[in-house]
């Protein structure tokens, strides 16, 4: 039960760490900008660091945003042979998320050596001045956090198929996304 | 052919037919390439993902759908509906007409398909069944006038089109003007006439000037957000960019302050749900980006294009060609994952044609948007048959009238370019 319990609580703490996260930045990025138009009309003055901060929001909102997209299943994919034959869709989202482990594998892999790179470099963004390495850290990180919500999906599909756990408990766990149910239809 | 191609091109359509998320299909069939046909290193390839998404540019895409989101969550949508519902519904057919301005008046906000269907879909079809209207009409209209959240700007796909094509963003916006205005009056006419007849349709007495006056009071707000986005970026006062992030703040105001349909935790929600939507279209960006750069190396889009330059002679059966193609792949792939994918590939292909590049873009998103519910496979038929309880067979007959009023809107504005450009080039773009 304890490894149980220690999962549950270090999955809340990582939703609210991805959570916070993207509410804060992308609170930033519009606020700067909204800043900056109301700036540059009314006063003719713009602010030289939004268009930086932007940049970097949009690259960690992208990357964060990967792994709660794994948990909440949202990923776009083309379903038409699971339309057809919904009995394979327990066998196709198994294979595709051993695919999403080897993609989180290659973004820790790959991202720690670019970023420890830059780490020798020392270099800094133009104007703000935020080493580089905190920026391009964010690949080895979510690429991490993509594997365990991979996992984390995987043992929610696996439970009730190999009888762990009190059946029914794995939609409850779904629920709690935030934007809802799993497989959402895909977005464009 | 070179047998790379050919293996390049199984390992792409292997994994999307096999349920793959739509950036892992194309980021590993690059990394397949670069690795056993280019010989190089894993580590250019993630740098490229990485550098792709430090684009100003992307920004919109982030912002759009965060406003089209806030309005889906907050009390806008139903005060467009209101809207639409109150100007027409006196005539013939007039929910069913209200049911498609509100799809157009809402995809002047919201640049997505799926975000249209669920809004005004849950609510506009047991609406119809209730006043009347044949089911069948119902399920075909809330299937295909969705499509005009992509077609009537702000598109989420055009963004994309105009990032590979380096056409004018505000100017392709414009284009989408036309052809999504030409829908809704050709399905109002359609409606007009299917119900001219009937008399066992509820319907309101006209409003009179009192009422109208009320209508627009209540509607304001709701109004405005278009005013700032069309008006902002037909007047060149904003960037698409701006009038995306004005719009946000504006719908943010509307809702906290004004209507007060949202508290903090909606606020929050609905950032980071957006936050998640656009990270999903963004990978497929960055993903996209590796693939293209192995097209490139191995100068696919060139071959291609000489490839179909020697087998096809005139523009006309050019387009023709790429009409039929654009549908097909419409109904397996989502309408971004598909220009991101094609875009490169076809772009090549324009100036031996003498196909004007903006022209092309709008051609694509209706295409594939009109793909996106074209039997059998369309994804919006699968949604709307879940929404109403049918099955596939019965909304796929249902959506053959609008389908051919839509299909017949695609055909003129392919071969009457002057038609949809006027406008952009006369505003200067």
């Amino acid at each position: 039960m304890i490894p149980g319990r220690f999962l549950k609580k270090l999955d809340k703490l990582v939703t609210h760490i991805e959570e916070w996260t993207l509410f804060v930045i992308v609170m930033a990025a519009l606020i700067s900008l909204f800043a900056n138009v109301v700036l540059r009309y009314g006063f003719n003055y713009t602010l030289a660091w939004s268009e930086e901060l932007v940049r970097i929001v949009i690259i960690y909102a992208t990357f964060v945003g990967a792994s709660v997209a794994v948990k909440q299943r949202a990923m776009i994919r083309i379903d038409a042979v699971v339309q057809i034959f919904p009995g394979l869709q327990f066998g196709l989202t198994f294979y595709t998320n051993l695919l999403m482990l080897l993609f989180g594998g290659i973004m820790v892999y790959y991202g720690y050596k670019i970023t420890s790179l830059q780490y020798m470099t020392q270099q800094k963004t133009i104007i703000m001045q935020i080493p580089l390495v905190i920026v391009y850290a964010v690949m080895p990180v979510t690429g991490a956090m993509v594997f365990l919500r991979t996992v984390q999906v995987m043992v929610q599909d696996l439970k009730p198929r190999l009888g762990w756990g009190t059946p029914g408990r794995t939609e409850s766990q779904h629920n709690d996304s935030l934007s809802g149910g799993p497989d959402r239809p895909k977005d464009s | 052919m070179e047998m790379s191609d050919l293996i390049i091109l199984c390992v792409l359509l292997g994994c999307m037919a096999t349920y793959v998320p739509v950036f892992l299909c194309l980021f590993f069939t690059a990394t397949v390439g670069f690795v056993f046909f280019l010989d190089m290193p894993v580590t250019l390839l993630v740098q490229t993902l990485f550098r792709s998404l430090d684009k100003f540019s992307l920004v919109v895409v982030l912002f759009f759908i965060l406003c089209g989101n806030i309005m889906g969550r907050g009390k806008t949508v139903e005060k467009l509906i209101t809207l639409a519902n109150s100007l027409v519904s006196w005539l013939p057919g007039g929910l069913g007409m209200a049911g498609v301005i509100g799809c157009g008046l809402f995809g002047a906000i919201s640049g997505s398909t799926v975000a249209t269907v669920v809004a005004l879909g849950g609510f506009m079809i047991p609406a119809l069944i209730k006043n009347g209207y044949d089911e069948s009409y119902t399920l075909g209209l809330m299937t295909t006038s969705p499509n005009l959240g992509v077609i009537i700007p702000p598109s989420i796909s055009m963004i994309f089109y105009s990032m590979i094509s380096n056409e004018s963003l505000e100017g392709l916006f414009i284009t989408g003007f036309i052809p999504g205005f030409l829908i809704i009056f050709c399905v109002c006419v359609y409606s007009f006439l299917r119900y001219r007849n009937r008399t066992d349709i509820r319907r309101l007495p006209a409003p009179d000037i009192v009422q109208l006056v009320r209508i627009f009071k209540e509607g304001f707000w709701a109004l405005m957000l278009i005013v700032i986005i069309f008006g902002g970026i037909f007047s060149g006062v904003f960037t698409a960019n701006e009038a995306a992030v004005v719009a946000s703040v504006y719908a943010f105001f509307v809702e906290y302050f004004i209507y007060r349909s949202m508290n903090f935790k909606d606020i929050r929600e609905v950032t980071i749900s957006s936050a998640v939507t656009s990270a999903t279209l963004l990978l497929i960006v960055a993903a996209a980006t590796c693939f293209g750069r192995y097209l490139t190396f191995e100068n696919i889009p060139n071959r291609v294009a000489e490839v179909v330059i020697s087998s096809i002679q005139s523009p006309v059966t050019f387009l023709l060609a790429m009409n039929i193609l654009l549908l097909v792949i419409g109904m397996f792939m989502d309408i971004i994952s598909a220009t991101l994918i094609l875009g490169p590939v076809f772009l090549p292909l324009l100036g031996p044609f003498n196909v004007d590049p903006m022209h092309f873009g709008l051609i694509m998103t209706v295409n594939l948007a009109i793909g996106y519910c074209t039997p059998p496979m369309g994804v919006s038929l699968f949604i709307t048959g879940a929404l109403g309880n049918r099955d596939i067979i019965y909304v796929s007959r249902s959506v053959m009238p609008f389908l051919a009023i839509q299909i017949g809107v695609l055909f003129f504005l392919t071969y009457c370019p002057q038609v949809v450009l006027f406008l952009p080039r006369w505003l200067g773009y």
